[in-house]
Formats: C-alpha cells, sequence, structure tokens
C-alpha cells in the first residue's frame, strides 16, 4: 500500500483534477517529507524527457531526490516553510542543458497542513547563445580587471549593460581573475527576499 | 547590560552582491559594515575591532586569502571566511565557504567553532 495515498484525494479536494491534467505545466503534489501523492500528465512528460524513470518521478519517490548541492535544503527549507506558514510561495529559476535555455516560474501551493502543490511553469525556452570563439576577454573586465561570472549559471556578466552572457568557451576554461557573485536569477534561489527576514 | 552584537566587516568587490550580503546580515541581527577592496578593508580594521570579517577572494587589489593573513597581524583573534567560486587550495587553513552558499551556510561559517 502506497503511503502517501491519502494524498490525491487531497487534491482532488481542492482543484478540478481535469483542468490540471490539461495544465501543460508540472504539476505534482508532495508531502513534507517530499513524497510524490499525485502528480499531473506534464509532470511525467517533462520528467521522461528529461531521462526520469517512473521509479524516480512516480508516486511514491521522494521530489527532493534529484537535487543537490544547496539546491535540495534551500527547495526543503521552502517547503517545509510554505507549509508551515500556509502562504503560496514563488520562484522564478533557470534549469538549462549545455543546447538549451530554459527559465520556469515555480508556485507552492499548500494544500493543508502536511503537503503542497507545485507547479512548474515554463516561461522561455530557446537555444543556448553559443558563439564560436570565445570572446574578447578585455570588454568583460572592469576597471579592476576582473570578471564577474555567476558561481551557480556560470554566466558572465557585461560589465557595459549588466547583461549576463552564456559563453561556452569560458565554461569549459575559465580566464584568469573571475569574482564569482550570485546574479538575480539564482539569488531568488539562494537567497530569496523576505524568506530569511523575520 | 544589552545583547552583543557580532560586527562583521564585508569585503566584496561586486556592488550588489556587497549590499546583497549586508541586508541579509543586518536582518539576522548582525552588525556588517562594507567595503569594496583590500585596501579599504585593512584601513577599517587598524580603526575598528570587528568580531569577524567574510572577504570574497578575488577582491581588487588582493587576494581574500592575503587580507586574511594582512588582517590577522592587526587582530589574531579575528574571525575570517573567504568566499569563492573556486576549490578551496590545498594549502590554505583559511575558513572557506564555495560559492553559491546559502544563508544557513553562511551564517553557520560565521559561528566560531566550539
Amino acid at each position: 500500500m502506497d503511503s502517501v495515498a491519502w494524498l490525491s484525494p487531497v487534491v482532488a479536494g481542492r482543484f478540478r483534477i481535469e483542468t490540471l491534467e490539461r495544465d501543460p505545466s508540472s504539476i505534482v503534489a508532495i508531502a513534507r517529507d517530499g513524497r510524490i501523492g499525485w502528480a499531473n500528465r506534464g509532470w511525467f512528460s517533462f520528467g521522461r524527457e528529461n531521462g526520469g524513470t517512473t521509479a524516480a518521478i512516480g508516486v511514491g519517490a521522494n521530489y527532493f531526490a534529484g537535487m543537490c548541492g544547496d539546491v535540495r535544503p534551500f527547495f526543503e527549507a521552502a517547503v517545509a516553510d510554505c507549509i508551515a506558514g500556509g502562504a503560496p510561495f514563488e520562484l522564478d529559476y533557470e534549469c538549462s542543458s549545455a543546447t538549451v535555455y530554459r527559465t520556469f516560474h515555480l508556485r507552492m501551493l499548500p494544500l493543508s497542513g502536511e503537503a503542497l502543490l507545485l507547479v512548474h511553469t515554463l516561461t522561455e525556452v530557446r537555444p543556448q547563445d553559443r558563439p564560436t570563439e570565445p570572446p574578447d576577454e578585455a570588454r568583460y573586465r572592469d576597471e579592476f580587471g576582473l570578471i564577474t561570472g555567476c558561481s551557480n549559471r556560470r554566466r558572465i556578466r557585461d560589465p557595459v549593460d549588466s547583461s549576463w552572457h552564456w559563453i561556452p568557451a569560458w565554461v569549459e576554461t575559465m580566464p584568469q581573475h573571475v569574482t564569482h557573485v550570485i546574479c538575480p536569477i539564482c539569488r531568488g534561489l539562494y537567497w530569496p527576499e523576505g524568506r530569511f527576514h523575520g | 547590560m544589552g545583547e552583543t552584537t557580532l560586527e562583521v566587516l564585508v569585503v566584496e568587490g561586486d556592488a550588489e552582491t556587497r549590499t546583497l550580503l549586508v541586508d541579509v546580515l543586518s536582518g539576522e541581527g548582525l552588525e556588517p559594515r562594507a567595503c569594496g577592496t583590500g585596501e579599504e578593508a585593512l584601513e577599517l580594521l587598524r580603526g575598528h575591532h570587528f568580531d569577524a570579517m567574510i572577504t570574497d577572494e578575488v577582491v581588487p587589489g588582493i587576494t581574500g586569502t592575503e587580507l586574511v593573513h594582512r588582517a590577522r597581524r592587526l587582530d589574531a583573534t579575528l574571525h575570517c571566511v573567504v568566499l569563492s567560486g573556486y576549490p578551496q587550495p590545498s594549502d590554505t587553513d583559511v575558513a572557506w565557504l564555495r560559492k553559491p552558499f546559502s544563508l544557513g551556510a553562511l551564517l553557520g561559517a560565521l559561528s566560531r567553532p566550539a
């Protein structure tokens, strides 16, 4: 007997299941400890397209299991806070591959004192910018001779207009004197505003 | 007698990250003061006692590791943490926090070992 079978009726009690199923977003309901209790077709499609097996993405699997580094404790804390506070939590984040740039909007909606619904909506998808040659380093160096890169998603900041550029040659081999920061997109992931203040 | 507030010197060349660090540390009840270069940091350390210093490894004019060594010549008790996107070199024994890091990890690194 699946120990999170109680979650599916909770979802059905709050939402029209057929509406959730038609939604192209990846929607998954999880218990406080991360176990998946219900998911829509969008969730399974996205999971399979990215190599997920039924055991890894289906009912009973743990939502947090595929996360690594600081991302997992961040999401575990966010889920716990969302359930405890009873208020929705929203976040924009990037989940790209070497060839495809993708951003998502995540909404966490508390379902009860023990579970919540996560809605991942694709907000942008396009091929990665892939210049064939490494760019001129001088263009990216600031007044102190430093290059600024995001420590999470490895993009490089253009000192002229503060836009963030994907430079594959520098992902492979970083130039000298790169200072690492957390870019505005990743800031929402690591340092969500308001989450740690009061 | 009031509560003791941890005074932290934040050394970070990037203005946005500097502001972010100051904001989150203030939000946690610490008393941060920030500067953007190693020289500014040493000047502040000569004129004021801080309980701790967090510094980026790549700051204008000096490495974070070298700044820690020079800062400890001014105050041997200063608790220092280097923040870096690079792995910790095997030949340094300073406290090292790899970017990106969470606030919890930063606060943990700022806590002195028991």
